[in-house]
């Protein structure tokens, strides 16, 4: 297999945010004591006027970046997913989703890769959480060319905003020109195939894509969908996977409870698709302290699960 | 503007915080100190005394004035407003329901509204108090 180019979707956000400061006096951010993670403190140090260290206080972050808001500011507001979701979850519905502050959540550190850190840190409900308030869009960027384009895209699409990367670094996925006429709410096939769908989101687009590889091998040929907004769902390419194709999995990682395959198989159950469907996550648990490939391997998130669980529909 | 009891909240107390690690002198806040929450007395809920040492300590400058009295609180406000560097809270002791006689710090009524005879009543008095003012002017 060929080495693959890899980037950190984390040092992507930092840099981005730093490029756009230059290009938008309005961007301020705010970090609660993680922005050496986060990758914010590039942005702290080049814009030191327009970045809160808000301290361990997420509350407190939340509705400072929805009072910036409401003044103007375009706040751009980090933590780890588990903090920045979780934890405030009163302060982003009433202070960002209800006033509809143009309020933008990036955060890193979601899923299970977060690896040893155990599952107090380990992110698995965020999507779902945010997923569940009225006027949130839910961002899952795949790689750090995405990440990139994304966060452009946050900043100058009003609105409230949740994105959440993973914290390792992650195979290349697109090029620049690649995603020149990205946009939110509309899915990618990054790879065609008539005999199933994978649609993912996040880290677990490249898996999809090396199972749908291995499975081209075995005859099967599967389309891969990097479905980088879990809310506004782009269901025209969720229903046209499943007229086009036999079967449909999701993989995401996260819980399998009310993500991107919760999203999914409420556009196919409520339009009558009688297609196989699988959905690929954490089941209804909590998970042990790892390796991330450890972790993907023994909670069903590998790319051989992937394929296994394909073919198991497809018969 | 807080309620006392509001102040139980543990984000009372980051926005405590972050409001004199930032200096900020343009922000002022009230706090209505009327000892009761929905629960009953502020004191038997979760005790907040002294409340003027916790907003010091905090780091605020602190002013206390009677909350029924417009002339303190302007006077209050124009201090506020000099302050430099630290944000000013100033607390109204204040009394639930002022001025009509069935409602005055009776946790009946913190959260719930006077029903139509209720109301009524409790325009007549105030009415009353209203008029008796402008007679002084």
């Amino acid at each position: 297999m060929k080495k693959k180019e890899m980037a950190n979707p984390r040092d992507a956000y930092g840099e981005t945010l730093v490029e756009l400061g230059g290009k938008h006096p309005n961007i301020v951010v705010l970090d609660a004591d993680l922005s050496k993670s986060t990758k914010t403190i590039l942005f702290a140090k080049k814009y030191p006027e327009r970045f809160f260290e808000m301290g361990i206080a997420e509350a407190n972050m939340i509705s400072a970046a929805a009072g910036l808001a409401s003044c103007g500011k375009i706040p751009f507001a980090s933590t780890f997913a588990v903090f920045a979701t979780g934890r405030v979850y009163d302060q982003i519905r009433i202070d960002v989703a209800y006033s509809e502050a143009n309020v933008k959540i990036f955060a890193t550190h979601g899923g299970i890769s977060v690896g040893k850190d155990g599952a107090s840190h380990q992110m698995i409900e965020d999507l779902t959480l945010m997923r569940v308030l009225p006027n949130m869009t839910v961002l899952a960027p795949s790689d750090a060319t995405q990440t990139r384009r994304l966060v452009e895209l946050m900043a100058t699409t009003k609105g409230p905003m949740y994105a959440r990367i993973g914290r390792a670094n992650a195979p290349l996925l697109y090029s620049k020109e690649d995603l020149r006429d990205l946009e939110i709410g509309k899915g990618l096939i990054v790879k065609d195939g008539s005999d199933v769908s994978i649609i993912a989101c996040g880290t677990m687009v490249d898996q999809a894509v090396d199972a749908s590889e291995q499975l081209g091998k075995e005859g099967v040929s599967a389309r891969v969908v990097d479905m980088h907004t879990i809310k506004p769902l782009d269901e025209k390419l969720v229903l046209k996977c499943a007229r086009d194709t036999n079967a449909i999995v999701t993989v995401e990682e996260h819980s399998v409870i009310g993500g991107l395959g919760g999203a999914v198989s409420e556009v196919l159950a409520e339009k009558g698709s009688a297609v196989p469907f699988k959905r690929i996550g954490v089941q209804d648990m909590f998970c042990e302290s790892g390796e991330p490939e450890e972790l993907f391997e023994k909670y069903g998130l590998s790319t051989p699960h992937i394929i296994k669980t394909v073919k198991k529909l497809l018969k | 503007m807080v309620g006392d009891g509001e102040t139980n909240e543990g984000q009372i107390w980051e926005a405590a915080s972050s409001a004199t690690h930032y200096k900020l002198d343009n922000l002022t806040a009230f706090i209505d100190r009327n000892f009761l929450q929905i629960d009953g007395n502020t004191e038997d809920v979760l005790r907040l005394e002294s409340v003027r040492d916790r907003w010091s300590s905090f780091g605020w400058h602190v002013i206390e004035v009677d909350g029924h009295d417009i002339e303190q609180i302007i006077d209050a406000l124009l201090s506020a407003s000099e302050q430099k560097n630290q944000p000013t809270m100033i607390i109204l002791n204040t009394v639930k329901g002022k001025g009509v006689s069935f409602m005055e710090n009776n946790i009946d009524f913190h959260g719930v509204p006077p029903n139509e005879m209720e109301y009524t009543l409790a325009m007549k008095e105030l009415d009353a108090a209203q008029k008796a003012l402008e007679a002084t002017l």
